[in-house]
């Protein structure tokens, strides 16, 4: 063979470039890592852990979602199903569409919906006591008509489900096979298959947990292929990690706010694609006064002590100037039946008179607090003004499992506590004071026209008249002093190229609604 | 050379793999302890080692300590506190106050510690590997010897720490604050090095491990080697290496210097290749730039690092180009494109006209005896085809100073080499190869042309 010029500089070429072949390949695929505030514990929609919500709601899917307009506002859009039809004030029937569980060995039907919300409401044999059987304790039964209708029957109005609960974690569906084939028919982070957009591609309950896009997911497809949830405990650290680059989203919860905004807006001036987050959440922090026990049993000195605290000082102090909005009732104002403005107005002149007036012998008022930093200075606040207006005090800080024990056995006079507000409806709110929850989120507040009222507000289809049943309800907690509102919280979320989504209540939102920021 | 590269590469990634997942799973569960029974546990142990010296180590492995001390409202409690012997694998130390400790014969890996303050804690020689120490205070913290293979320093203050003789394999250095820090010893292999602070050039003596110092290249997944990375940063952060540079510079520690600066060249070449591979229309000069980079300062002298590598590099010019002229000889005697001629001149001084090539002048004159090489052995075709590849890889000279002259004046014989045809542009080729391995030899032995 004649070797030719062609021969002599193709392969001086070839040499050339085989020498310089790069080590490096197209890449692979690229996951968006969020802060995990705590350890992963239970997925189960049954069961499941506060922070962890977000996964159940991306591992198993719920019949519907919520989906934020562009004009601000909220739609319920389908998710596993494909239609639904309100029959009655208490019946809601649903059609499924075509969904497999994860691996496609077998499609979702009818008998896993209404299994998955039976299971959490008690209504299996054995029942099974799940920590969310409240979410679905109006659930009377879910009659499955054939593979892919059922009927969800409640004993109340069905008003607020579709967003409080169908749209959440307890809404979420789990297969009937998997899970009764478990140990006590629940799991907790392992569910076997999972109905939703994601699924689980690794998973350290202490470190980090992987999600990647599930490809039997028939619905909308996400935009985000995979997120990697990093357990990170320290609030330091999650600021270090997202100004390093570690990590595409923290958050800065209220109990932190006060310390961290000003380093978040720092972070997101400084670089481009940052972007910060200002979430506006329906959860309302208030002062709780006990009307059963101790000092504050006078009506005229607890009237006293409501109308001698300031709670824009209040707000100021445990939020710092930027850190929430004023409350005007325990309903966010972003929620139907909220005040257009507060009740009670802070006079403490008017407070001085009452004290005076009132059988108060000197005993000390009690202030109960969890151990954060914001609460024990909105509490310490709330005790410096008590004493201007002659009531003495003395802070309780305790951790908060301590203090939601030491709350349900109405131990303190006067405690900071919180309500949040589980969907666009403010009777999930106005629920947390009835007789039935006394001690939970009161300090034994108990009337009767009270319950009647929410009550009825929570059957009443007619928006207007349920609106200003909500604000009478209202009024009768101002009017027995039974709780001062606070402050209606919210979050600020540092985002690195990805726009998150949230749920109206300020939860974080499903993983499928993220958005990469272009 | 090419053999130890794809070693060093595959090291690096296995390295990279590891730091990467350096966060697996340390404890199936946690394990909590009351406060009482933490305090009984420590004070028995102390008790026991003061009396036995060595012992079993008491284990608080996977235990939450941080929830122990946080309910039982005694966040202090193990400030300056003599911890000998304890095995804290796994442990969850966040946010808790460990300042002044002195640990001896005890385990830390893969404790969480991020966030704890262990201000002037003496750490001497204790095993802190895959250790979260995010955000930690180790300020003026003694920590000798120890060691962090694979751990997480991000944010983790250090400054006027000693970590004299500490291996940092595999460690993350992010936002690390290495203020007045003293490395001397130090092993920084494959660690991801984007520290702050300034160090003096009096800690940085004797440091291992620089040449294989990486900056994070991957924008979508911090710390994924960027072969794994689907986009590439598009500035990487080398403040903290170019720090390390110039200080070795001023420290007078020439190969550490070099190493340092060849990480960092080699990285730049790296995120190049991924930029081009990314987006090769918008990129094309990144991936010819990265070509000729690897060409030229990689594969030859590592970035500068082995000057003596271009040496090497004539060598197998000399021997590869040999083996092609045999070949052309033996294959294609008769080819008049692969023929070398021999111009010969025997027992004679020849003039000649300095102004001509050499073998003009010869033919010119008369005097040569120009001959068509045929060799009729195999040793015969080596013994042309080495000389002719001995005279290329030379061929360099300016004005008095020539190199191939002076090695063809060793033969007995005045005799010069022709080729002609496309072994011509053979010999040409490997002419241009030798000049640039000389100079780049020169200048990487001598100077610092990548800094």
């Amino acid at each position: 063979m004649m070797v030719t010029r062609r021969h002599t500089l193709t392969f001086l070429a070839a040499s050339a470039a085989a020498l310089s072949t790069p080590h490096v390949r197209a890449a692979s695929s690229g996951r968006t890592v969020i802060r995990h505030p705590d350890y992963f514990n239970n997925f189960d929609p049954a069961n499941f852990a506060r922070h962890d919500e977000i996964i159940t709601r991306n591992i198993l899917a719920p019949l519907v979602r919520l989906k934020r307009q562009n004009s601000g506002g909220w739609t319920v859009e389908p998710q596993l199903a494909a239609a639904w039809n309100e029959r009655s004030p208490t019946e809601i029937e649903f059609d499924l569409r075509a969904q497999s569980w994860s691996g496609g060995s077998s499609a979702i039907t009818a008998d896993d919906v209404a299994y998955s919300f039976k299971r959490i409401a008690g209504l299996t044999d054995p029942p099974l006591n799940a920590l969310r059987a409240r979410s679905w304790s109006g659930l009377t039964n879910v009659e499955v008509d054939d593979d892919k209708t059922l009927l969800v029957s409640m004993a109340g109005p069905v008003t607020g489900m579709m967003t409080g609960v169908l749209a959440r974690g307890p809404g979420c569906v789990v297969s009937r096979e998997r899970v009764e084939a478990m140990s006590g028919r629940q799991f907790t982070t392992r569910p076997g298959h999972s109905s939703g957009r994601y699924k689980i591609a690794y998973l350290d309950e202490m470190s980090h947990l992987d999600l990647d896009a599930d490809p039997n997911w028939s619905g909308e497809q996400p935009e985000i292929t995979g997120a990697r949830f990093l357990v990170i405990l320290s609030e330091q650290e999650a600021e270090l990690r997202f100004r390093s680059g570690q990590i595409h989203h923290t958050e800065a919860t209220p109990d932190v706010l006060k310390e961290k905004a000003q380093a978040f807006e720092e972070i997101a001036a400084e670089e481009r694609d940052v972007v910060l987050t200002d979430v506006p959440t329906a959860t309302v922090s208030y002062v709780a006064f006990n009307s059963t026990n101790g000092p504050l049993s006078d009506p005229s000195l607890r009237r006293a002590a409501l109308l001698g605290i300031d709670p824009r000082t209040v707000l100021r102090e445990g939020y710092g100037p930027n850190g929430a909005r004023e409350a005007t009732g325990v309903i966010a104002d972003f929620v139907l039946g909220a005040l257009p403005e507060r009740l009670e107005n802070f006079s403490p002149e008017e407070a001085q008179v009452l004290v005076r007036e009132a059988a108060y012998f000197d005993e000390v008022v009690r202030i109960g607090a969890r151990e954060t930093k914001s609460e024990i200075e909105m509490a310490q606040s709330i005790a410096s003004q008590l004493r201007e207006i002659g009531i003495r005090t003395e802070v309780i800080a305790r951790p908060a499992a301590d203090f939601f024990a030491d709350f349900q056995k109405n131990v303190y006079d006067l405690a900071i506590r919180r309500v949040a507000g589980q969907n666009l409806d403010g009777t999930s709110s106005l629920l947390a004071f009835t007789t039935e929850n006394s001690g939970f989120f009161s300090l034994g507040f108990q009337n009767e026209e009270y319950n009647d009222i929410v009550e009825k507000a929570s059957f009443t289809d007619n928006v207007e008249a349920r609106v200003e049943l909500m604000r009478t309800a209202q009024t009768i907690l101002s009017d027995n002093s039974a709780l001062l509102p606070i402050a209606q919280e919210k979050k600020l979320a540092l985002s690195r190229g990805v726009r998150p989504a949230y749920y109206p209540d300020g939860s974080i939102g499903d993983l499928g609604d993220w958005l990469p920021l272009e | 050379m090419m053999r130890a590269r794809w070693v060093v590469i595959a090291m690096t990634l296995l390295f990279a793999t590891a730091v990467h997942a350096q966060r697996e799973r340390a404890c199936e569960r946690f394990v909590e302890i009351d406060f009482t029974d933490l305090q009984t546990a420590l004070k028995s142990h102390a008790a026991e080692r003061a009396e036995t010296r060595f012992g079993p180590r008491l284990d608080l492995s996977c235990h939450n300590i941080r929830r122990t001390l946080i309910e039982a409202e005694e966040p202090g409690f193990l400030r300056g506190k003599k911890l000998e012997g304890i095995d804290f694998t796994g442990a969850v130390l966040v946010e808790v106050d460990l300042s002044k400790v002195q640990m001896s014969d005890s385990l830390l890996v893969g404790a969480n510690l991020a966030g704890a303050e262990l201000a002037h804690a003496r750490i001497w020689q204790q095993d802190l590997s895959r250790a979260n120490l995010a955000a930690a205070d180790l300020t003026g913290a003694s920590l000798l010897g120890a060691k962090f293979t694979g751990a997480d320093l991000t944010g983790a203050n250090l400054s006027g720490a000693s970590l004299s003789r500490s291996d940092l394999t595999a460690a993350w250095l992010v936002n690390t604050n290495l203020e007045g820090a003293d490395l001397f010893g130090a092993t920084l292999a494959h660690s991801i090095w984007q520290p702050r602070g300034q160090f003096d050039r009096g800690n940085v003596g004797n440091l291992r491990g620089v040449r294989s110092l990486r900056v994070n290249l991957c924008e979508s997944s911090f710390g994924a080697p960027i072969a794994d990375c689907e986009t590439p940063v598009a500035e990487p952060d080398f403040s903290g290496l170019n720090h390390l540079i110039e200080t070795l510079s001023q420290a007078g520690h020439r190969q550490a210097e070099r190493d340092a600066t060849a990480a960092r060249e080699e990285m730049r070449n790296d995120l190049m290749v991924a930029h081009f591979l990314a987006d090769p229309l918008s990129n094309f000069t990144d991936g010819v730039v990265a070509i000729f980079r690897r060409l030229l300062f990689d594969i030859p002298v590592d970035y500068g690092t082995r000057p003596f590598g271009a040496l090497w590099g004539l060598m197998l010019s000399w021997i590869l180009f040999g083996a092609a002229y045999t070949a052309a000889l033996r294959i294609a005697p008769r080819s008049a494109e692969f023929a070398l001629y021999e111009s010969q001149m025997e027992g004679r001084i020849v003039l000649r006209s300095l102004r001509k090539p050499p073998y003009r002048a010869f033919v010119r004159a008369g005097d040569a005896e120009v001959t068509r090489l045929h060799p009729a052995t195999l040793p015969q075709a080596v013994k042309h085809g080495a000389l002719f590849s001995l005279a290329m890889v030379f061929r360099v000279g300016f004005r008095d100073v020539n190199v191939g002259e002076w090695v063809s004046r060793l033969r007995a014989n005045k005799v010069e080499y022709v080729a002609t045809g496309y072994l011509r542009t053979l010999a040409g080729v490997q002419s241009l190869i030798s000049l640039y391995l000389l100079a780049i030899f020169l200048l990487t032995f001598f100077g610092r042309p990548f800094q």
